[in-house]
């Protein structure tokens, strides 16, 4: 779901980019960089946040100077992801890092890419004010402070299917609000 | 955050439409500047090699295909290492599975001919310049599919090197097929080959120092 939704919008935008439009151009590198901040923050630890910088202006760089190679029939963030990555492992290569290579070649890190993806261009508060408190509260213990749905379920007294319907439920109207609505049912 | 407003105002001041399909267009040049290259070499070098030898139909089409399939795997293969996370799988395949034939066709000839004509139709009369000429043909493919490598972006850059490399072999062994003077199919299958494969050595070592970015 959330894949979906994301890699909607950022390659509308790119396509539009590769077209010459310049405000789409720009919302994308804003998206992109916020995106690409948190993924490296995260990857390279807390005391790295220069180290991180660089390395998001460089792959900004890199998706700039190389957009040629972005095949318009494939998916952007695939594209975009293995540019990233590309740009990690090169990091870790150059600071002799061999168990950091090990990381930045994980499978799992693509998800999580992923779902970054829809969290980080997002105001996320102002978003979640507007949901029912319950809602949005199994949100932000689940998706935001990272707790598991069964946690969840046990705090605050719903059985786990519930916790999960609702907090679907939640994500839908939020992406109804930024206006990618998703709704095939 | 200052700095990198600043950075991505850049950028967007920096952004030309890019028209679809301009990779392929790209490639496109590049692959004739090769071909161009290798008929170059292939002229300067038939003045140093006189043209005694009668060759036969079946042995030019074996050739001429056989190089024209290698050439046009490669050069898809081109595209695809020179996009991010490219993978060249089935191209693979294609290139194996025409070596396969090759390599067939080569011991089907053998078992129809006199063991007395072996030596001809294995080592034949070029067997010891054969595979370093199609390498030497194919430099200037091998430069104008770097300078195409270099301008995109391949995650794996002995990879990409290598497919660089032996489609600038590709390249030459097609063009070297248009004068070789050889009639054996095992010698295609053995000469031609290890031509293209050295090309593609070079490449990987090549690009793995220069194909970074």
């Amino acid at each position: 779901m959330t894949k979906s939704v994301s890699e909607q919008v950022l390659k509308g935008l790119m396509l539009l980019s590769l077209d010459g439009d310049e405000a789409a151009y720009r919302r994308l590198l804003v998206i992109l960089r916020d995106l690409l901040l948190a993924f490296y923050r995260r990857r390279l630890g807390p005391n790295a946040d220069r180290d991180a910088e660089d390395l998001v202006q460089e792959v900004l760089l890199a998706v700039h100077s190389r957009r040629i190679t972005y095949d318009r029939e494939r998916p952007f963030t695939a594209w975009f992801f293995q540019i990233a990555k590309y740009k990690l492992i090169d990091h870790f290569r150059i600071n002799g890092s061999k168990r950091g290579v090990e990381i930045a070649l994980g499978d799992e890190i693509a998800a999580e890419f992923r779902e970054e993806a829809l969290f980080a261009h997002l105001d996320v508060d102002r978003l979640l004010d507007r949901l029912p408190a319950k809602q949005r509260e199994l949100l932000r213990q689940v998706k935001i402070a990272g707790k598991s749905t069964a946690e969840a379920a046990i705090e605050s007294g719903q059985s786990e299917a519930m916790v999960r319907v609702s907090i679907h439920r939640g994500m839908r109207a939020i992406g109804r609000k930024l206006g990618f609505a998703n709704d095939e049912k | 955050m200052t700095k990198n407003d600043e950075f991505i105002d850049a950028l967007v001041s920096d952004l030309t439409p890019v028209r679809h399909h301009a990779l392929r267009v790209r490639l496109a040049l590049t692959i004739i500047v090769g071909v161009t290259g290798a008929a170059v070499a292939l002229l300067i070098s038939l003045s140093f090699r006189p043209h005694l030898h009668h060759v036969t139909v079946a042995a030019f089409s074996v050739k001429f295909l056989y190089t024209a399939v290698l050439m046009s795997a490669t050069i898809v293969a081109l595209d695809r290492v020179a996009r991010p996370g490219g993978a060249i799988r089935s191209m693979v395949l294609v290139l194996v599975v025409a070596f396969s034939i090759v390599v067939l066709l080569a011991v089907a000839q053998l078992t129809l001919s006199p063991a007395s004509s072996y030596p001809g139709l294995i080592i034949g009369y070029s067997a010891f310049f054969c595979p370093f000429l199609i390498v030497a043909f194919g430099i200037p493919a091998f430069c104008a599919n770097m300078w195409f490598l270099r301008r995109a972006a391949p995650t794996r850059p002995a990879l990409a090197g290598f497919v660089a490399g032996a489609c600038a072999g590709g390249v030459g062994g097609w063009v070297y097929s248009w004068a070789c003077v050889e009639n054996g199919i095992p010698f295609i299958a053995i000469w031609y080959t290890l031509g293209i494969l050295l090309s593609g050595l070079v490449g990987s070592l090549v690009g793995k120092f220069s194909l970074r970015w």
